[in-house]
């Protein structure tokens, strides 16, 4: 019992409140304030008279305006964000700025698509699939920079777009069939009987009857929860997760310690690959959306938005669920604005301040120490500290 | 069988022309040392703000050429302004290069949007523009007035660049920016010049890009991917400003023929369609899959330089 009380003591919290972890915390929760901040500026800027309840219905609309199926949707879009976050956050602890995410996610797309409307696939297989065709693509990366030393990032926006014209064109040519030229080439809405040819009500996720969430709820949510934290658990608490992290602090010393680097870039980039796909799989096979191989010229936004969560949680995987989270819940509720003067771009402009403020760590990092320094300089009074220890930077 | 030469041929000299604009900006921006994956929402910003202009000089009396100069100058400013972003957070505060880029392309498209759906009565994000004042017809070819802006900066690059001593600043700034320190360089003014050409000439490439293709554009679209096909001509090119052009010229008979395949293959009596196989994303997907190739062959000994990414530290050797 005791010592249970001197766990409690408030030096131990102080220890909890001063670390390294709780200012990274602290780090992105001023980027969110700050972008929150610009957000309701900009609103402001457009139209005074009803910036503030807009703001208010940005942030909650999702959930009060659009009732229980609002909060359907954000579990439904939040499922894929998370997939994608977690496979940026991935990579990125061993070193490799996954930019590659957006193609690595069209291929998943394509796999879990071409599955469920061609071949008439349970959507364990069609999910499956999209891990595979995500991983495959990943790999090429991971290949190009071991083995010919091309730059992650470079090969990485090639791959994107590459992914993005192979896919298009599969769909028009030899996969012809997945796609409704009727419906300006959209992929077929294959769990509904009116698909003709198309129709295959095995390849929707399930939504385990939870009809009051909406037609797009289903156990995506669940799914990517637990996709998160294994990922959690495989970094932080196992010897390989340890092996990923290590290569990505120093290569030249993982590799004197008898590490595998080599190998570990590119099992890093499958999993990360394998996960973006699996992240489209969610997506597209819950029918949140249709894939358009005629008039998708850009890439989807949902892998950038992966890295928008990923800096956003400070690359902790159980920190992606809640940035995911709030990112959904931005999306949803800039559609329930005054579109006029409101239009939904109005997340995306909001969360990009937010991922570009997460550049500036340099900053945001220091923040919170430099006010509490100040505060205890007052009640001192006077002998200066070092505004952080070292580990802080 | 003409016409349609002729047609691919001014495709061709639009994209040419575009590319090696923004290429060549990118190429300051990495050669002074800093990576702009920004080069596509530069474009966008810079783009809408030209359009902007333009559209509403149209409707005023103001002289064409007037009109001409002006639309291109807000152009290049608000590029110009727009890499600021880039430049502050990436020079000054050391933040992570890719992430400050991906961050710019993602603001550029979401803030035009927004701004162009306010604008818009309709609000539509589409802002349609009077493109003749840009376009001079050279017997059946259509040329536009980039097309010797264009080549004007193609040859200054390459004179700046290795024969004036701004240019060799520049380069030891890319190369070994503590090195240029000690020979009295001043790096972090040259990575402010070299990432703010970058945007300058960014948001021209994307007034060449849109103008001359059609009489309106869609901002939610952007540039679709055009500034990471830049980037690809600038590795293609070896960062360097005449090989930068030649890769262009190629990468842009690809583009072209992706418009226009149909009609161009047609008229000599091959029908291609998605039926044989063929359909524009093929096309598009070329230039992608060569630079891809190119490099995996060529990294081993990069000519990229140095110090690129690499935030400049003071006390570092």
């Amino acid at each position: 019992m005791n010592k249970i009380k001197a766990f409690f003591t408030r030096d131990n919290f102080k220890h909890i409140f001063s670390s390294n972890g709780a200012n990274h915390l602290y780090s992105s929760l001023i980027c969110v304030a700050f972008g929150l901040l610009l957000g309701f500026i900009i609103m402001l800027c457009l139209s005074p008279d009803i910036a503030g309840t807009d703001f208010l219905m940005l942030i909650t609309g999702g959930l009060v305006y659009y009732g229980s199926e609002g909060f359907g949707n954000i579990l439904a879009t939040l499922a894929p964000l998370l997939c994608c976050g977690v496979a940026i956050i991935f990579a990125y602890k061993t070193g490799i700025f996954n930019i590659g995410a957006a193609g690595q996610y069209t291929l998943g797309a394509f796999g879990a698509l071409l599955f469920a409307i061609l071949f008439k696939c349970h959507w364990t297989v069609c999910l499956l699939m999209a891990i595979i065709f995500g991983a495959l693509w990943g790999v090429i990366p991971a290949l190009l920079k071991t083995f010919c030393h091309v730059n992650e990032v470079i090969s990485g926006i090639m791959l994107n777009w590459i992914g993005l014209f192979f896919v298009n064109y599969s769909m028009q040519t030899y996969a012809k069939g997945m796609v409704d030229s009727g419906d300006s080439f959209q992929t077929y809405q294959f769990w509904l009987s009116s698909s003709g040819d198309a129709y295959n009500p095995l390849g929707k996720l399930p939504n385990l009857g939870a009809t009051s969430l909406g037609d797009c709820f289903s156990i995506a949510i669940f799914i990517a929860i637990i996709v998160a934290i294994i990922a959690f658990i495989v970094m932080e608490k196992t010897t390989f997760g340890y092996q990923l992290k290590a290569s990505g602090y120093n290569r030249s010393a993982t590799k004197y310690a008898g590490i595998n680097a080599k190998k570990n870039a590119i099992l890093t980039m499958a999993i990360s690959g394998g996960i973006a796909g699996l992240g489209a799989g969610l997506y597209y096979l819950s029918g949140i959306e249709r894939w358009s191989a005629v008039s998708s010229s850009i890439l989807p936004q949902v892998p950038w938005n992966g890295i928008i969560i990923a800096f956003i949680a400070q690359m902790n995987p159980i920190g992606a669920i809640f940035a995911s989270g709030f990112l959904s819940l931005l999306s949803i509720g800039a559609t329930a604005t005054s579109q006029s003067v409101f239009p939904k771009e109005i997340a995306d402009l909001i969360t990009s301040i937010i991922v570009y403020a997460s550049g500036l760590t340099a900053i945001t990092l220091r923040i919170v120490p430099w006010i509490k320094n100040k505060i205890q300089l007052k009640k001192t009074g006077g002998v200066k500290e070092l505004p952080l220890n070292k580990e802080g930077k | 069988m003409g016409a349609q030469v002729v047609i691919l041929l001014s495709y061709v000299l639009i994209f040419f022309i575009a590319l090696t604009i923004v290429a060549i900006g990118g190429m300051f921006s990495e050669r002074s040392g800093v990576i702009n994956l920004g080069l596509e929402g530069t474009m966008v910003f810079g783009g809408f703000f030209g359009l902007l202009t333009l559209n509403g000089l149209s409707a005023t009396a103001c002289p064409p050429f007037f009109i001409v100069l002006i639309t291109i100058l807000v152009g290049m400013v608000t590029g110009g302004i727009f890499s600021l972003l880039l430049a502050t957070v990436a020079i000054k505060f050391k933040a992570d290069q890719t992430l400050v880029g991906t961050a710019m392309n993602l603001l550029a498209t979401a803030f035009v949007v927004v701004l162009a759906k306010r604008i818009s009565p309709a609000s539509s994000s589409s802002i349609a523009f009077i493109k003749d004042y840009f376009i001079v017809n050279l017997g059946t070819l259509p040329v536009n007035i980039f097309l010797p802006l264009g080549i004007i900066i193609i040859v200054v690059s390459w004179f700046v660049l290795y024969r004036t001593r701004f240019g060799l600043r520049l380069r030891a700034c890319g190369e070994n920016p503590q090195s240029a320190a000690s020979a009295g360089v001043n790096v972090i003014k040259f990575r402010y010049i070299g990432v703010i050409l970058s945007g300058v000439l960014a948001g021209l490439g994307a007034l060449a890009y849109i103008i001359p293709t059609s009489g309106y554009w869609n901002a939610s679209n952007g540039v679709s991917g055009f500034g990471f096909l830049a980037l690809a001509v600038l590795i293609f090119g070896a960062w360097r400003p005449l090989r930068i052009t030649s890769a262009a010229l190629f990468f842009s008979f690809f583009m072209a023929l992706s418009i226009c395949y149909y009609g161009f293959f047609h008229a000599m009596g091959i029908d291609l369609n998605p039926d044989v196989g063929v359909t524009s994303e093929l096309f598009r997907m070329i230039p992608y899959v060569l630079s891809l190739v190119v490099l995996a062959f060529t990294s081993k000994k990069s000519r990229a330089p140095k110090a690129e990414g690499k935030p400049y530290e003071r006390g570092e050797r």
